[in-house]
């Protein structure tokens, strides 16, 4: 384990401490990036606007950089960078240039760890590394400062751009509102218009709406600041890639879980909203697909408790016990017949299977109902006791259609015949993949009435009561 | 007991019922100990009695046995009989059987 670097503590705490059993230690290939100058991190997606709604204390930001937890490098996440504007803490370390000596902005966002010469961070380093816990605090100037404009975030905005980067940059501005900045427009099923805000409070991409609106709401501009800063190119200062979609960026874990998450506001992934069926924060807002996917699998998950749950209750009509309650998991099966009445698949199938007594009538005992007597032909296998008759139907026909997957022991792939014939559920395929194409012997008499004859043999005529009592006037 | 409305009231019949090992999913052999006049139970006791024979069927309870079996002493059925002689006196002196019926059940069932 001691190759695993904990994930907790690379989000930045970890309860554990000392005493846990995964490193706490920056992951290697970071190391060697960083000039071997030891930890390494990243600003979430909401690292920009997380900068640029804490306010005019540009000091503020600074040590919320430092506080907060950023995206683990070892999950494969693109490696981010915060802004830092203009904060008192350590201002021109934050700058850092390429080899040209042009500003490369754009990059920080996507996947910049690719991009970036790493000496580039040595400076930064050397400025804010204590060995453990440094982050990566890039200065993006244009951005930031016009994300801060856009915003309205106050006056601190202007004069918190830090002179290098005002240096280096011809300071165009970029994008001049959040509407501008094109927003990913994204499904806005989600995003309900006090999710929209919530989301532009923490600071973090917001659906279209709820960004647009967010600068005339004065403080809360995080997310707009964000929208700006991840597209650039709007503004055609910056040529850069694709923005990174607020839908990539995964939910907490932490909040999913608790509903709560240490880092509140500057949590660098989205805190995603309440799922109705399993009551975490598991539902993603902006990712559809995902939330979709996450609402399916757990629509199952709870209609199959649920189904259990009714299910629990459900005596068996021949042993008199609840089939879930059975000792061994492989009888908690219910055999579901024509009726509605229930018994365990075990039972039913003793009953109708091994009778061979002569004792016992087939047509009007074994091969009913035990309770109500209703002719059933088949037993299907369910685990759950149906609660209506559409479900019933569902696990019939499920289980019909499994069986026509299954090669017919009888037909043997054309080798023998099936006693069942067309009534056979299942498969009746040669070795070739070719299904048995079955031909119905039809007989009709001279009323025109036809029906089908069952495959006959002379054997059958010969043994047949009729048969056998002509055989007998004949004889004698 | 005997049904009330039946020429077997008052009268305490005991009935010995006998398991098979593949209980429930073969039929308990049900024997009255006791002497009884009725067309579907012979002089050994044996009872002819669908349930107990080819329409038996696992979900039966033994309650169920019982009371079919009480319902077979009010209602008779000489169409299918184990004495074809009572099922006869049935069928054409009915009066006959019932005080036949009766006097058994005075003479074995009671006391």
């Amino acid at each position: 384990m001691a190759s695993q670097v904990c994930k907790f503590w690379l989000a930045g705490h970890c309860v554990y401490g000392d005493r846990c059993r995964y490193e706490h230690k920056r992951p290697d290939f970071l190391k060697a990036r960083a000039g071997g100058s030891g930890a390494a991190g990243g600003g979430g997606p909401g690292r920009g606007a997380a900068a640029a709604s804490s306010g005019p204390a540009g000091a503020n930001t600074r040590a919320r950089n430092h506080d907060v937890s950023t995206h683990s490098v070892d999950e494969g996440e693109a490696f981010y960078y915060s802004t830092s504007a203009g904060n008192g803490a350590g201002p021109s370390a934050t700058v850092h240039s390429n080899g040209d000596g042009e500003h490369d902005y754009g990059a920080d966002y996507y996947a910049a760890d690719e991009e970036y010469d790493p000496e580039d961070f040595d400076e930064a380093y050397e400025q804010y590394g204590n060995g453990t816990t440094t982050r990566y605090d890039v200065y993006i100037p244009g951005q930031d400062g016009d994300a801060r404009a856009a915003t309205g975030a106050g006056p601190a905005s202007a004069p918190h751009r830090p002179p290098a980067a005002a240096e280096a940059e011809p300071a165009e501005p970029a994008v001049t509102s959040a509407a501008e900045a094109g927003l990913v427009v994204i499904d806005d099923d989600l995003g309900l218009l006090a999710e929209a805000e919530q989301v532009a409070r923490r600071g973090r991409p917001a659906p279209a709406g709820g960004a647009a609106e967010a600068p005339g709401g004065g403080g809360g501009g995080g997310g707009s600041a964000w929208a700006a800063a991840s597209h650039p190119w709007e503004g055609d200062v910056f040529a850069v890639r694709q923005p990174v979609d607020p839908a990539e960026v995964e939910l907490c874990p932490t909040f999913a879980l608790q509903g709560s998450c240490p880092e509140e506001e500057d949590c660098p992934r989205i805190h995603g909203l309440e799922c109705e069926f399993c009551h975490k924060h598991r539902i993603h807002p902006y990712n559809v697909e995902e939330a979709a996917e996450h609402r399916a699998t757990c629509r199952l998950r709870h209609e199959r408790l649920e189904a259990r749950l009714r299910s629990a209750d459900v005596e068996c009509g021949i042993c008199l016990e609840p089939v879930m309650s059975k000792a061994s998991v492989a009888d908690r099966r219910f055999g579901l017949l024509a009726c509605d009445h229930p018994f365990c698949l075990a039972c039913i199938r003793a009953w109708r299977d091994k009778n061979t007594d002569a004792t016992l009538a087939t047509d009007t005992a074994i091969r009913t109902c035990p309770m109500c007597r209703t002719p059933t032909h088949f037993v299907t296998p369910s685990l759950m006791w149906p609660a209506t008759p559409e479900d019933k139907v569902a696990v019939i026909d499920a289980y019909k259609n499994k069986l026509k997957t299954i090669d017919c022991k009888w037909f043997d792939k054309g080798e023998g015949t099936c006693p069942f014939s067309t009534s056979c559920f299942y498969r009746h395929a040669y070795p070739d993949g070719r299904l048995e194409e079955i031909v119905l012997r039809r007989a009709g008499n001279a009323d025109g009435e036809v029906r089908v004859v069952a495959p006959l043999r002379l054997s059958a005529f010969l043994e047949s009561g009729a048969a056998q009592r002509l055989l007998a006037q004949r004889r004698r | 007991m005997g049904p009330s409305d039946s020429p077997y009231a008052g009268g305490v019949f005991f009935v010995n019922i006998m398991f098979p090992p593949d209980y429930p999913f073969k039929p308990p052999k049900v024997t009255f100990q006791t002497k009884v006049y009725h067309p579907n139970v012979n002089s050994q006791g044996s009872i002819c009695l669908d349930i107990l024979k080819d329409q038996w069927s696992p979900a039966l309870t033994i309650s169920k046995v019982l009371l079919s079996i009480c319902s077979l002493l009010t209602d008779p059925n000489p169409d299918d009989p184990l004495v074809p002689e009572i099922a006869h006196i049935y069928k054409t002196d009915r009066r006959r059987y019932e005080e036949t019926a009766r006097e058994w059940t005075r003479k074995y069932a009671m006391g």
